[in-house]
């Protein structure tokens, strides 16, 4: 078996940076693969561009998806990833900073798994991401991992 | 003939001369001034070489005296006593008239009687003056007659005799001219009231059942006098189809019943067709038996068109005024001119009318329009007769123009043209609100336009505060948690206080950003109603205030059965903030009081949550439920300030309206109603 990792797509360094020290206060037995942009997020998530050549059969424990990104904004990716058998039911956090309705609904319709707001406060920030790393890393059965067809 | 006593014989002949041809004058009817003044040089001819003549006519009352003739007096001197007083003290003239005597003055510069014009009679070389009253019929004073020198002296002997005569015809001259022309107002009168009248009379012998006709009979029917009237005459110019009418009340008298009056037309001799009307009494004998008809004719047709014009200009104005409405709610330039044609053609009986409008020297109206009311049969007639009035407006631009064509009987008058040029001012009137009100809506279109645009860009700056700003502060909250965690050794105590003040303003700052949020959510979001147990919610919301806070020891009284019909969501966050505040303010008290519930008063019934906390001033409170308005300082009652904006807005949303009670530590009740929806 393939290591096991969650993919953060995120753009906010200052957030990548909180996020990377809140999911590492829990032993998840995760590697964490940040990329930086939406088009990055496809990029790897499809072995394309500069990531071309790498094995794509091997998808993410969970993805855990800005919406506010460069390029190609989260529900983009989330439509692509949905769009494609190879990733249709990898899970997808959506983690972001806007509790606007009408994002929230989207989301959903484009078929995340979750949604959650990033707290402010750090210590409610720290429990929460590494809640939601812990329930999917650890507690979630996650889909079974497709052969090659 | 007068006697002439103390003449000389030649003096007599030339009185005789001079009475003689004023008498002429008078038989001539030559006019009254002219005869005065003819008397007043005859007699200064037969006087001492500085004598000078004047007639003053009396009359009204007042008694006042008006120059009739004075030829040889200064005429500013005539001017200036011209309608005195009689009186007293008035002169030679004012004191004969009033005394009804001769006045002989014979020093006007000491004579008291002329005190109040002797500056004036010497500044005219006047010196002295002899007046005698005239009288008329019934001894009234008609006129004075006087004689001025220019020296202080009485008149002679003969100079008197002269003047009495003098006196007499003058009296004679006025006296008839007076009669003359009270005749004449006389005449004039009764003239005016028969032709005014034109009344004819009838009689008819009930026994006999003859008819006579009298008066102005004649002359309605347009006969010569010499013609005399009778039962066949008369109905014969009577029209057929009106001679129903003529029973003569035959019937009524037989039946003894109150004849009523007839109205008919005749066809006078000259053909043309009158309207006449005729009233009529019964008279009865000693016995009380009918014994004739006695009855009035009158030529009414001058008034029937009087009336039937007032009729018509009535009925046009009720008209203008009904056309004035209708242009004035005509909101379209197209609506507008329709109206107005259709009302031009009904106004003037026009079988079609044309309003057209030029098009605007500026392009804003590049086409020119026309409404058409009506439509002719055919083709244009070539010898159709029309009207065109312009419709110009209040600062003399011309607008257009209203046509009507085609009679449908007669031709268009000048109260037509009168009536349809009313109508064009009120087209003007109309056209030009019409503008207005395009403009107006022009002018709305663009500001929704503008309110939707900044709409968008409100909500795109909320989404905005939302996202981007939570995420630096996230930064600084998180890192400034970090180095609290992990660096806290290498901070002194300065330090360490500096980075709790840090993260205190991180968590007001996010609060802040949230109720901002919330208040921008609340006043976007689509309201929908539905029953609301506000019971229930007030219920909810205490037990997690008593949840978060065991230690406090609070009494809560809820009144059960609060409904109202509103948005389920909305309500609840406007008591989540009413009974957070109520919480909040009575932290010190002990216990603490909150209670909600409704309450009935004039207008209806409102809800409260009240609290006996701090309270606070209402004169410092006008603002109190403005965005960041806060009466407490942060560090004693945390909050952003928002929450009762909130809250305000979501009850305007509601129709209804939030007031507050208040006392410094006395507690406050904040009260909210809620509209049907």
């Amino acid at each position: 078996m393939a290591e096991r990792y969650i993919l953060l797509v995120e753009d906010n360094p200052d957030d990548e940076e909180l996020t990377l020290l809140s999911l590492r206060k829990r032993s998840l037995g995760h590697d964490i693969v940040v990329v930086r942009d939406g088009v990055e997020a496809i990029d790897y998530l499809f072995g394309t561009g500069p990531y071309a050549g790498r094995d794509v059969s091997q998808v993410p424990t969970v993805i855990l998806l800005d919406l506010k990104l460069p390029k190609l904004d989260g529900l983009g990716v989330l439509e692509r990833l949905r769009a494609d058998a190879r990733t249709r039911t990898v899970p997808v956090v959506v983690l972001t900073s806007s509790s606007q309705e009408a994002d929230v609904r989207a989301c959903y319709d484009l078929g995340a798994n979750s949604y959650v707001r990033k707290p402010v406060e750090f210590g409610a920030f720290v429990e929460t991401i590494g809640t939601v790393g812990w329930y999917w890393a650890q507690l979630n059965a996650p889909p079974p991992v497709r052969g090659p067809c | 003939m007068l006697e002439f006593c103390g003449l000389s014989a030649q003096r007599a002949d030339a009185l005789r001369e001079a009475q003689r041809e004023i008498l002429q004058m008078i038989a001539r009817n030559a006019p009254r001034p002219q005869v005065l003044r003819r008397l007043c040089e005859l007699v200064e001819g037969m006087g001492p070489p500085d004598a000078r003549c004047s007639v003053l006519l009396v009359g009204g009352e007042p008694m006042r005296l008006r120059t009739g003739a004075a030829p040889s007096l200064p005429p500013a001197y005539c001017k200036a006593i011209d309608g005195i007083l009689a009186g007293p003290a008035q002169g030679s003239c004012g004191t004969a008239a009033w005394r009804r005597e001769p006045v002989i003055v014979e020093d006007i510069a000491t004579d008291p009687l002329w005190e109040h014009y002797r500056d004036l009679a010497l500044a005219h070389g006047l010196r002295a003056c002899c007046s005698i009253p005239v009288f008329g019929a019934g001894s009234r004073v008609l006129a004075t007659f006087a004689i001025y020198y220019a020296a202080p002296r009485r008149p002679a002997q003969h100079e008197l005799a002269l003047l009495q005569t003098a006196v007499a015809l003058a009296s004679v001259v006025i006296e008839q001219a007076r009669t003359e022309e009270q005749l004449k107002e006389s005449w004039t009168k009764l003239e005016l009231a028969q032709n005014i009248a034109r009344l004819g009379y009838w009689e008819r012998e009930i026994a006999s059942d003859r008819m006579h006709f009298f008066g102005e009979t004649n002359a309605i029917l347009g006969l010569p006098a010499s013609i005399s009237v009778d039962r066949t005459v008369f109905e014969a110019h009577v029209l057929e189809e009106d001679r129903h009418v003529l029973a003569w009340s035959e019937k009524e008298a037989a039946g003894g019943r109150v004849p009523g009056p007839m109205a008919f037309r005749i066809r006078r001799a000259d053909g043309s067709v009158r309207h006449l009307f005729a009233q009529h009494r019964l008279l009865e004998d000693a016995s009380g038996a009918p014994l004739k008809m006695v009855g009035t004719l009158q030529d009414v047709t001058e008034q029937r068109q009087t009336e039937h014009t007032l009729h018509h200009y009535l009925s046009q104005l009720a008209f203008l005024a009904k056309a004035a409405r209708k242009v004035n709610s005509s909101l379209s330039v197209e609506e507008l001119l329709q109206a107005i044609a259709d009302n031009a053609r009904s106004l003037v009986d026009a079988r079609v009318a044309v309003a057209v409008i030029l098009a605007d020297e500026d392009g804003t109206r590049a086409l020119e329009r026309r409404s058409v009311s009506g439509r002719r049969a055919g083709g244009s007639a070539p010898d159709e007769t029309w009207l065109e009035v312009p419709i110009v407006s209040g600062d003399g631009r011309l607008l257009g123009s209203i046509r009507v064509t085609d009679k449908e009987e007669g031709e268009f008058t000048a109260n037509d043209e009168r009536v349809l040029t009313q109508l064009a001012d009120l087209a003007a009137v109309g056209l030009e609100n019409a503008r207005l009100y395009a403009e107006l809506e022009a002018r709305v279109r663009r500001r929704t336009q503008e309110l939707e645009q900044s709409n968008r860009e409100l909500e795109a700056f909320s989404y905005s505060v939302s996202h981007d700003l939570r995420g630096p502060l996230r930064a600084i909250a998180g890192f400034a948690s970090l180095l609290r965690e992990q660096h806290c050794e290498s901070l002194d105590a300065q330090g360490r206080h500096y980075l709790e003040r840090i993260l205190a303003g991180t968590q007001r700052m996010s609060a802040l950003i949230d109720d901002l949020l919330e208040l921008g959510r609340v006043t976007r979001v689509e309201i929908r109603r539905a029953d609301v147990d506000l019971t229930e919610i007030a219920r909810t919301v205490v037990a997690r205030l008593c949840e978060q806070a065991p230690q406090r020891a609070v009494e809560v009284t809820i009144e059960d059965g609060c409904r109202v019909h509103g948005d389920p969501r909305l309500m609840e966050i406007v008591l989540e903030n009413l009974l957070d505040n109520a919480w909040k303010f009575s932290a010190g008290r002990a216990p603490a009081r909150i209670g909600f519930g409704a309450r009935s008063f004039a207008g209806g019934h409102a809800f409260y949550v009240r609290d006996n906390g701090v309270g606070f001033d209402l004169r410092y409170a006008s603002n109190l439920f403005g965005v960041f308005q806060r009466l407490h300082a942060a560090e004693e009652f945390p909050g952003t300030g928002v929450g009762l904006a909130t809250v305000q807005r979501i009850i305007q949303r509601h129709g209804g309206r939030i007031w507050a009670e208040a006392q410094v530590e006395r507690g406050a009740t904040f009260y909210f109603t809620v509209a049907e929806g």
